[in-house]
């Protein structure tokens, strides 16, 4: 009882892990039950795997079974006597121009009605990118030290040909998307994700010094607080001013601001991801 | 009529092919087997695809656009194949086991 | 019976890819096959989503010289849905891999099995 309070105290101050069975004299532990059936962990393995395959083969069957249920008990396809389709749908699609300022309604609607759910969103985005960060960021060197890791070796002639032509066009297009989103289908994500891909492409085919040049660290994590600041300082004077508190005339502009933010911030995000999974900086 | 028939003539043709794709995906055991069978869907399928649907919507822009796929495909496609047979030439240490080198 | 499923051929289908995504996620030992899973069940999450906002003899929620007539386009609340589905399902797989990526520096295999025995010796 000594030692086990003895033990206790060390753990609260920090000194060692709480022990529950390895320091005990042998003696105290209770016995070690025997295996009956007498077969070998391979066996047993093997018996588990078929069990463990017909128990999920089951579990798929029965949610295939609950769901499809659910799928032809639903209200009509198609139809526009839906529950779905009501006022809420109706105001969004006949105001949308004239209080947010976009002909693009699911891109008004994102950024204006509904815009903290995309602020919500543009936070995990950022989260997930600071904990890639901290999982997979090292410097000193890449983790892969063989010799024949390909990480020396010269940009690939055909890449760099073909991506003499492709990284143009998908920069134009991916701009094109970006600027255009609250006229035409697009927006920031999909634009920022089409200029991520061009980044990198980008590095895939010339080497990440040249990219590193201007995307430095500094540039990357600017990019992103930035992004997100505007975004949080936006619609936190929605907050403080009502619903309505921008004039609509402001309400037009800002549809466009936010929509290159959330694309910037979209675009290093993925360049990011990439860099960082391939040479943990960068 | 006949324009609802070459435009299914057309898909059903692309469906066979995507499926001969993917049943070579999962049944050929390696690599540069699989890449042969992967480039079905991309050139031919996507073609036939387009196809199918350009049938069935008449000439119009779209349609126009809808041309500008199956090109990018094709520009992009065989450098895709390129740069993973060329990764599975390097970072495989013993080519020998999956099939022989025939020296000319 | 045919006449149902042809109907409500959106959301059968994305029934059939959910629970493929799923079985797919339980089966598999490989940890990057199961980020695939998910990413299956994402994507059909998203075909259900999406199609819900259907209008039959209506065009997508693109104002055109129409003018703001409420009778010319679809439901534009589905679509919005499933934008923010699709970053977080990004931001989920990032997340996941970069976890896949240091278990490999770590064990030195991606098979769970292995895995589970390797994390078993270590702590004995």
């Amino acid at each position: 009882m000594k030692k086990l309070f003895s033990s206790f105290s060390a753990w609260v101050d920090g000194q060692k892990p709480f022990p529950l069975k390895t320091e005990y004299p042998a003696q105290n532990r209770a016995p070690v039950l025997k295996d009956r059936s007498g077969r070998s962990d391979r066996e047993k393995l093997r018996i588990f795997s078929r069990f463990y395959t017909v128990c999920c083969l089951m579990i798929c069957a029965l949610i295939l079974f609950a769901l499809l249920s659910m799928a032809v008990s639903m209200p009509e396809f198609g139809s526009d006597t839906n529950p779905t389709v009501n006022e809420v749908s109706e105001h969004y699609v006949g105001k949308a121009e004239s209080e947010t300022g976009a002909e693009n309604v699911i891109a008004g609607m994102i950024l204006n009605y509904r815009g903290f759910d995309t602020f919500g969103e543009s936070c995990v985005l950022f989260l997930a990118v600071c904990c890639v960060i901290q999982l997979l960021w090292h410097t000193g060197g890449s983790a892969d030290t063989r010799s024949d890791s390909g990480k020396d070796a010269a940009p690939d002639v055909i890449l760099s040909r073909v991506c003499q032509i492709v990284i143009p066009c998908v920069l134009c297009f991916g701009i094109c998307v970006l600027f255009n989103g609250h006229v035409s289908p697009g927006g920031g994500f999909s634009g920022g994700s089409t200029l991520g891909a061009a980044l990198i492409l980008f590095a895939v085919a010339y080497g990440e010094k040249d990219v590193s040049r201007f995307f430095t660290r500094r540039v990357f994590d600017f990019v992103r607080i930035a992004g997100l600041a505007i975004y949080a300082l936006m619609f936190g004077v929605y907050i403080f001013q009502g619903a309505n508190g921008i004039s609509s005339d402001l309400a037009h502009y800002i549809v466009l601001v936010i929509d290159i933010a959330v694309g910037l911030v979209v675009m290093s995000t993925m360049y990011g991801f990439y860099s960082f999974y391939i040479r943990g900086d960068l | 009529m006949i324009r609802i028939a070459a435009a299914s003539l057309f898909l059903a043709l692309a469906v066979f092919l995507f499926f001969s794709e993917i049943l070579g995906l999962f049944k050929f055991r390696y690599v540069m087997d699989r890449i042969h069978a992967a480039a079905l869907g991309d050139t031919l399928g996507i073609v036939f695809v387009v196809l199918g649907v350009a049938v069935l919507g008449g000439v119009s822009v779209s349609v126009i656009k809808l041309l500008l796929i199956p090109a990018f495909m094709f520009l992009t496609g065989p450098v895709i194949t390129h740069l993973i047979a060329q990764a599975e030439v390097l970072c495989r240490r013993n080519q020998g086991s999956e099939y022989e080198e025939e020296y000319r | 019976m045919l006449e149902t499923i042809i109907e409500n051929r959106y959301t059968i289908t994305a029934v059939i890819l959910f629970t493929l995504g799923f079985g797919n996620l339980l089966l598999h030992q490989n940890l990057i096959k199961k980020v695939i899973a998910f990413n299956i069940m994402d994507a059909s999450t998203f075909l259900l989503l999406a199609t819900r906002g259907f209008i039959e003899g209506r065009s997508a929620a693109i104002l055109t010289e129409g003018g703001a007539n409420t009778g010319l386009y679809v439901n534009p609340i589905p679509a919005g849905l499933v934008l923010t589905g699709i970053v977080v399902s990004v931001s989920v797989s990032a997340f996941s891999l970069a976890l896949i990526q240091r278990i490999y520096r770590r064990y030195g295999t991606v098979d769970l099995r292995e895995l589970l025995d390797a994390v078993r010796k270590e702590k004995v």
